[in-house]
């Protein structure tokens, strides 16, 4: 054997070195023993938990809204399917060239695609939506042509659909998709991206009834995020459909009510069951439309509904505030009797009317320029006597006045369940202080509230809500749209004792029937029962007057009552025939119903479920 | 055929049994749930390639390894022709080439290993004087370094530093000062150090520290003074210009290094391989979630499953026991060759054994050190269980030329 250089180191040096070589592997080894024995036994389980989250894609599902329904159980609204476009991941080329095949078909502007082009890049593993609410035309096309357009997928969602739009938009308002900064927000933690939320009406109202619980299911992903199919370890939790609200609403009164306010630009009516409390019926003009809302309208679009100079959110039934003008005598009616001033005789106060009255340095004119003549309280009220009462707020004063319109809780919120509703206003001396300065005010201020003018105002519906307990003699009930026993909106009854609010019952009728009533052209004819009320005119500095009239059916029984708001509409006798003719479609609707009734009996619960 | 009498049927046994572990999870890794699959049958080509390799393995270990040693600088040249005219046509990224006809890829630089091993044995073999000085050292250097670099600018960084493995192992069996050793790889480790502390991991003065160690140990060890000079001058030239050369790389240079320091920084980029390739490791657990069950797996999450992340599958199908079992198996398979290495008959045999247990070695603790991030991500396959044939057939043939060590060692 040949000298090798190795072999003179030894046997012995040899060994050493094989020694210390598998010491040199074997370090290592160990090393990576540990590490492993540290993953995969130590911390096991923060790393299944880390593999488990890898492949599961928690999916939410929204609840469905809870439908809303008239008195009747007719629907108003209900969530309809729409199909929105979507394309499944893919390569980006691809996806430029879908969309451009789209485009051909939904007309999409070339900025429009590369909107959506810069949106699928922010968020490449989740599908991206093309368009929503489609129409059917277009849907059945891409259903023939599905084959023609790679990675299309029609997905379903629910919309809100309001089936009666318009008509009902300042009751049930409007639905909108949850903004990204209220998801972050603890009041709707419960809510998923895209979940509609009430923006308004009994939408914002009932919002938490409404809602429902969301759900939530499983799947499985690969690494690229595609969906695999339900992930069978976990169960998925479907979602709970909010409550469905049964509304006070006639939607046959409604539609009614809408269709006679339609005839003026702007203006409001509402109607309600002085015995209940309960809404019938609710409009305000000019509106929008909650459909249209409710799917998403242009910016543009948005600008206009909330700039028109008519304002068109502004429900005028509740966010409205007028002086009620002679509607408002009745108060005054009621205050002076409490006081003493008006007896269970009527003739026990009577006034000379020369069509006005000298208080001070100041007349004050009544609306019958050529006077009233010799007139007591039940004439006062048929004729909307302006002097009368001044002469009556004079005996009460205005410190009397604004004490007790304070106390009457007639100028509060209602507290009805519509949100955003104002307060009216009666003044009291820190008020007038306030506003005017100390010492630029008297006593004669009175004369003017007497009569509803001046410093106070009302919205329609506090004032629908006074008239209502002259109705019931001082029951009040809180004004409401959801359904529900009378007894939980009772209210506190009336300032004034039932006597003194009774004694308005015959001179309201008169207001209608009498021979010099002011709303004598809105009478009932041929018709077995009478309507009663009160017009007035709202002063309005800004420019034409406003009509108002506040009517009561029937006039010996009230089961409604009606008021009416025609801003600009002149004086209260024209928009009294606006009551008139709502009242006799209410008429007409009752005698369905008990014909109904008649004809399905004994089962009497039928009545109400009509079907359209 | 007498000579398949006279095999080492342990060391095969260990071979064989990693072989058959391997194509056991390349089957597994074949049997995913996503769409994405390309429908390749790995497991079938592997099982293709096995065969090829097993003939290798016979025809190799019939030769003398006298003929081995003599055609070794042949080979190994051939091999470096084939390296340059790669990187010269521009194929060299790929790192394939195919054999005209065949429609067969292989990997030249696999290949290279072998015929370096061989080249770098024979070197050494043949010198008559031990080697003790830097000018001793520049052959052995040059005969690795050459196809080191050739494979560095292709760039497979991972088979480079499986040269350097190959040439420390080596160099240390053939008695090369442990000194020397140390200083050879002190301008890595200074420059390692010289970029922690300028990074400011660690509020220590890591490099200045080295260095200060560094010359204390070549003074004691009374070196030649020229080599000590070239070392000390090598560490400070390393340690000073770090400073300049990192801030020379552009932004996603650095990044590409500092993810490999914290693959958080990048949880989807190149961060993914390595932090997918722990979840699958771990939540295997003590004993796995089953064969062909893991859910990485099954899900694409693990990167590169058949070939460089092929050991993750293994960590999360058969757990801590399928990782430890087959850890001990390599153990013992690198032991055994080091045991061949002690009684080989010649200085060749023995130094080329030594060298194969380097290479072994090497890509052994490259690849699952880079699973579990102790490692950078250099896409080194690991031996007998990653898919690829080249690979194979050159593991195969190494343990071939082992056999025919094992028939003619020394009967010490």
């Amino acid at each position: 054997m040949p000298y090798r250089s190795l072999h003179d180191e030894g046997v012995s040096d040899r060994l050493l070195k094989t020694q210390l070589a598998r010491a040199l592997i074997l370090i290592p080894f160990l090393v990576l023993i540990t590490i492993f024995f540290r993953y995969q036994v130590l911390h096991t389980t923060e790393y299944s938990l880390h593999s488990e989250e890898n492949r599961l894609r928690r999916i939410e599902l929204p609840p469905p809204r809870g439908l809303i329904t008239d008195r009747n159980g007719r629907v108003l609204a209900e969530n309809i399917p729409a199909y929105s476009i979507e394309l499944y991941p893919q390569p980006l080329d691809s996806m430029r060239i879908a969309l451009e095949k789209l485009s051909e078909l939904l007309g999409l502007s070339v900025s429009q695609q590369e909107q959506l082009v810069q949106k699928y890049r922010q968020r490449s593993q989740s599908p991206l939506r093309v368009v929503t609410d489609i129409d059917e035309k277009i849907q059945a096309v891409l259903e023939e042509h599905r084959s023609e357009f790679p990675g299309i997928h029609l997905r379903s969602d629910m919309k809100r659909s309001y089936v009666y739009g318009e008509i009902l938009a300042h009751v049930l308002g409007y639905v909108g998709e949850i903004t990204d900064s209220e998801m972050e927000s603890a009041r709707y933690q419960d809510y998923t991206l895209g979940s509609l939320v009430g923006r308004s009406g009994i939408e914002a109202q009932y919002e938490n009834l409404l809602h429902g619980k969301r759900g939530v299911k499983f799947i499985e992903v690969d690494a690229s995020g595609r969906d695999l199919g339900p992930f069978l370890d976990r169960q998925p939790i479907l979602p709970e459909r909010g409550r469905d609200l049964q509304l006070t609403i006639d939607i046959r009164l409604q539609q009614a009510m809408y269709e006679i306010l339609d005839t003026v630009d702007i203006g409001s009516m509402v109607a309600m069951d002085p015995n209940t409390g309960e809404i019938l019926a609710l409009a305000s003009k000019p509106d929008f439309d909650p459909n249209r809302l409710s799917s998403g309208i242009s910016s543009d679009e948005w600008r206009q509904l909330l700039f028109h100079p008519n304002k068109p959110f502004l429900n005028r039934v509740i966010q409205g505030n007028y002086p009620p003008g002679s509607t408002f005598k009745p108060f005054t009616a009621m205050l002076g009797a409490e006081l003493g001033y008006i007896g269970p005789d009527v003739r026990s106060l009577e006034v000379v009317c020369h069509g006005g009255l000298q208080y001070g340095k100041r007349f004050f004119k009544c609306w019958q320029a050529g006077g009233h003549g010799k007139i007591g309280f039940h004439q006062a009220v048929e004729q909307s006597c302006d002097t009368f009462f001044y002469q009556l707020g004079i005996k009460i004063g205005l410190e009397a006045f604004c004490r007790y319109g304070k106390e009457s809780g007639y100028f509060e919120k209602t507290g009805i369940d519509l949100p955003n509703e104002e307060s009216g206003l009666v003044p009291d001396e820190n008020w007038f202080n306030r506003n005017y300065g100390r010492g630029n005010w008297g006593p004669g201020n009175v004369l003017n509230l007497s009569i509803g003018q001046g410093e106070i105002s009302l919205s329609p519906l506090q004032l629908t809500a006074m008239y209502a307990s002259i109705c019931t003699n001082g029951k009040r009930y809180r004004p409401h749209l959801l359904m529900g026993e009378p007894e939980r909106y009772r209210m506190p009854d009336a300032v004034f004792s039932p006597q003194n609010i009774a004694i308005l019952h015959v001179p309201l009728t008169d207001v209608v029937n009498g021979p010099l009533g002011t709303a004598r052209g809105s009478r009932l004819w041929g018709q077995e029962k009478q309507l009663a009320g009160k017009t007035g005119t709202s002063q309005n500095p800004h420019g034409e007057d406003h009509a108002l009239f506040v009517g009561i059916y029937p006039a010996d029984a009230p089961e409604i009552v009606i008021s009416v708001v025609v801003e600009h509409g002149l004086h209260g006798s024209s928009s009294a025939r606006l009551v008139r003719d709502l009242v006799l479609r209410y008429i007409e609707y009752r005698q369905t119903e008990q014909q109904e009734e008649l004809a399905l009996h004994p089962d009497l619960r039928s009545a109400g479920e009509i079907h359209r | 055929m007498i000579w398949i009498r006279k095999y080492d049927w342990v060391m095969l046994g260990l071979v064989f049994l990693l072989t058959a572990f391997g194509i056991l999870m390349i089957y597994s890794a074949d049997q995913i749930q996503t769409t994405r699959a390309s429908g390749v049958i790995h497991y079938q080509r592997q099982l293709v390639w096995l065969a090829i390799s097993l003939v290798a393995l016979f025809l190799v270990s019939a030769f003398n390894s006298r003929v081995l040693e003599m055609t070794s600088y042949f080979c190994y040249g051939l091999t470096l022709v084939v390296l340059v005219v790669l990187l010269v046509t521009g194929k060299g990224v790929e790192r394939w080439v195919m054999i005209p006809g065949t429609g067969v890829n292989v990997q030249p630089a696999e290949f290279a290993k072998l015929a370096t091993i061989l080249a770098l044995a024979n070197y050494l073999a043949g010198r008559k004087k031990r080697i003790d000085s830097l000018k001793d050292l520049v052959i052995p250097l040059l005969i690795v370094l050459v196809p080191a670099g050739l494979v560095l600018l292709q760039p497979d960084l991972g088979t480079s530093i499986v040269f350097g493995f190959i040439l420390f192992g080596m160099l240390f069996w053939a008695g090369l000062p442990l000194i020397y050793l140390l200083l050879l790889v002190s301008p890595i480790v200074s420059f390692y150090l010289a970029l922690v502390t300028l990074l400011g991991q660690m509020r220590l003065p890591l490099w200045g520290l080295f260095f200060i160690f560094l010359c204390i140990l070549i003074f004691y060890n009374r070196i030649y003074l020229m080599d000590a000079a070239i070392f000390t001058l090598a560490n400070l030239l390393t340690g000073i210009l770090t400073s300049p050369l990192w801030n020379s790389l552009k932004l996603y240079q650095q990044n590409r290094i500092l993810v490999f320091f914290q693959p958080e920084r990048d949880p989807q980029g190149s961060g993914w391989q390595i932090i997918q390739s722990k979840v699958a490791i771990g939540s295997g657990g003590l004993l796995g979630k089953g064969y062909l069950e893991g859910t990485q797996k099954n899900l694409a999450f693990l990167p590169a499953q058949h070939t460089d992340f092929i050991f993750p599958l293994v960590g999360e199908e058969f757990g801590f026991l399928g990782v430890a079992v087959s850890l001990l198996l390599f153990f013992l398979l690198l032991n055994h060759i080091i045991e061949l290495a002690r009684v080989s008959g010649t200085s060749f045999a023995s130094l080329a054994s030594v060298g194969i247990a380097c290479f072994l070695f090497g890509h052994i603790i490259i690849n699952v050190g880079m699973t579990v991030g102790l490692m950078p991500i250099t896409g080194l396959p690991l031996p007998l269980f990653s898919y690829g044939g080249s690979f194979l057939l050159t593991c195969y043939l190494a343990v071939g030329i082992l056999q025919r060590f094992y028939i003619e060692r020394s009967s010490v």
